[in-house]
């Protein structure tokens, strides 16, 4: 049974009372905050690793840790860029732990032998060459580098919220989604 | 002509620039036939990425849910004040997450701290695989910091740490840390810091340490200053030189074996069954061993002496106490046939007390164990033996 919600104080957000309704060990709050960024984390994750069952894990990862974590948070800024810093480092844990593009071909081989038979439109899209060419070359960006393209081009982040998640000054975010850039476009662009 | 840095065009391709920005920008590129070239790059190549599918979504709650642990309210962040994270009062601190991080070893004291802030700035930072000191999000109370390789780190000002390989390190608190496997060298500059381990705590005040937890044990040496093991005081340059070792034993106490029983599961122990216990004593000092239980209480009769070559003498001791004498086998000469036993400095001797009158009441049996090492306040650990079903 989730303890009643506690009174919160003027100036915060939607999110920033959700997560104080967590912080009280109120399941169904968390619930909902999963439910609103379970996805964007999701899509954080994916963007990162370019595995969806390694997404998956993290992902679930992530949301454990915030349970854990969650008696100590305090509003002190977004609650969707300290989601977004728990996911990070949940990435950069795993990270060494794995060998991960060895794992995800070996997974790809997998998936593309169990789904050949069993396609939808999207599924076939998914798995087209230059979806792929694309996904093959983010994984072959720096992991540091990647983090910061993930967050600027395919979450929308901004450089400020990005510094913030990365934990990074603002003009080296931009630097590294420069030399991110760069790099990417050498290799999508040559091939 | 004005060159049109890669990041302008980057945030005027992503739609990031405000209209006066972006004005500046677009008239730049009109008057730079090689940057509108290479605005077209970069627009064409961001725009690639928008082929990409939405990504699968994330596993349904219902998985989460039955995965979180009960939360137990945090009771300094409860109280009026809310608890703070690892933060200096002297403003914003960066703390070090090494986790997945390949880094190089610095060694303390020496290069890679230029550049770091000091006292006063809160700076914790590490130096990553391509030589860059970096700083780091702040680390909250309860995160995890697992080495991947050697790394330096700075936990504010105060503790400076250099971590082994295979390290694991969480922050419990302000000043305390607790090293859950690996080795770790710490240089605290001053006031107190507190390293948890399984098999004992180190406490210390203003020194230069290291820990080393392992399956078996934890092992303390002390580079300079003053040590508090387990309630045991190592004081390094008095009595003990420095990088004087003290390993301690047990998963109970600072020097209590958990009993062998000889099952190989270690389940309860049949009626008759016979226990042996483990202790290792560093210094000279008195060991009275108890046993209580559903009979009452029970002094150890005798004891068996384990010498450093795993030789066995079998020590008779008084009904009640028995008190540690003389060298032992590795260390001089053989083991005395009575009387008690003694340690020397710096040896580690282990004892074994078996209870030659069996366990024969169904219940719960414990152990109590009272060390007292010369000089110094007694030691007393108390342990579960078995449970006699």
């Amino acid at each position: 049974m989730s303890a009643p919600p506690t009174p919160h104080g003027e100036g915060l957000d939607e999110d920033q009372r959700l997560m104080a309704r967590v912080r009280e060990g109120d399941r169904e709050a968390f619930a909902l905050l999963h439910d609103r960024y379970g996805t964007p984390v999701m899509r954080f994750l994916h963007g990162l690793c370019q595995d969806r069952t390694l997404a998956e894990d993290l992902t679930q990862e992530t949301f454990l840790r915030a349970w854990a974590a969650a008696g100590r948070w305090r509003p002190t800024g977004k609650v969707s860029t300290w989601l977004f810093q728990i996911a990070k480092r949940r990435f950069f844990t795993r990270r060494a732990q794995q060998r991960l593009r060895r794992e995800r071909e070996a997974r790809a081989a997998a998936e593309r032998q169990e789904r050949s038979s069993v396609a939808s439109p999207s599924m076939r899209l998914e798995h087209s060459e230059e979806v792929e060419r694309i996904r093959r070359t983010l994984l072959d960006l720096s992991p540091k580098l990647r983090l910061v393209f993930v967050l600027v081009r395919l979450e929308g982040q901004g450089y400020r919220d990005t510094a913030e998640i990365a934990g990074l000054k603002i003009g080296t975010v931009k630097s590294r989604m420069a030399a991110a850039e760069a790099f990417l476009r050498a290799r999508l662009m040559e091939e | 002509m004005t060159h049109l840095p890669d990041h302008d065009l980057i945030d005027l391709a992503l739609g990031r620039l405000d209209a006066p920005a972006r004005e500046h920008v677009e008239r730049s590129l009109t008057r730079d036939p090689d940057a509108q070239r290479r605005f077209r790059a970069i627009r064409d190549h961001l725009d690639l990425y928008d082929r990409l599918p939405p990504p699968p979504p994330p596993r349904p709650f219902a998985w989460i849910r039955a995965d979180l642990p009960p939360r137990q309210a945090d009771a300094r962040g409860s109280s009026a004040a809310p608890r703070r994270p690892w933060a200096w009062a002297l403003g914003s601190v960066a703390a070090v997450v090494v986790a997945g991080l390949a880094l190089h070893l610095v060694l303390p004291g020496g290069n890679g701290v230029d550049g770091i802030g000091r006292a006063g700035e809160g700076l914790c930072a590490c130096r990553d695989g391509d030589g860059v000191l970096r700083r780091h999000p702040l680390l909250a109370v309860g995160d995890v910091l697992v080495a991947r390789e050697i790394v330096e780190a700075w936990l504010g000002p105060r503790v400076h740490l250099v971590m082994d390989d295979g390290t694991t390190l969480e922050l419990l608190d302000e000043t305390t840390v607790r090293l859950e496997k690996g080795r770790a060298f710490f240089e605290v500059e001053s006031g107190p810091f507190l390293v948890r381990t399984l098999f004992g705590d180190v406490r210390v005040r203003g020194t230069a340490f290291e820990v080393a937890v392992g399956q078996d044990g934890l092992e303390v040496r002390v580079a300079a200053g003053r040590v508090d093991v387990a309630g045991r005081t190592i004081i390094a340059g008095t009595g003990l030189e420095n990088g004087e070792i003290v390993a301690l034993d047990g998963e109970v106490g600072p020097w209590f074996r958990r009993p062998r029983l000889g099952l190989a599961s270690g389940g309860p122990v049949p009626p008759g069954r016979p226990v042996s216990l483990e202790f290792s004593l560093v210094n000279p000092g008195m060991l009275t061993v108890e046993l209580s239980g559903p009979e009452g209480v029970r002094r150890a009769l005798w004891l068996e002496v384990v010498d450093p070559t795993g030789e066995v003498h079998d020590l008779p001791v008084s009904p009640n106490t028995f008190e540690p004498t003389s060298e032992a086998r590795g260390n001089g000469g053989p083991l005395p046939p009575q009387g008690g036993y003694r340690l020397g400095p710096h040896e580690r001797r282990r004892l074994v007390a078996r209870f030659a009158r069996p366990f024969t009441r169904r219940g719960t049996y414990r152990c109590r164990a009272m060390y007292r090492p010369e000089g110094e306040p007694p030691l007393l650990s108390e342990i579960v033996l078995v449970e006699v079903r």
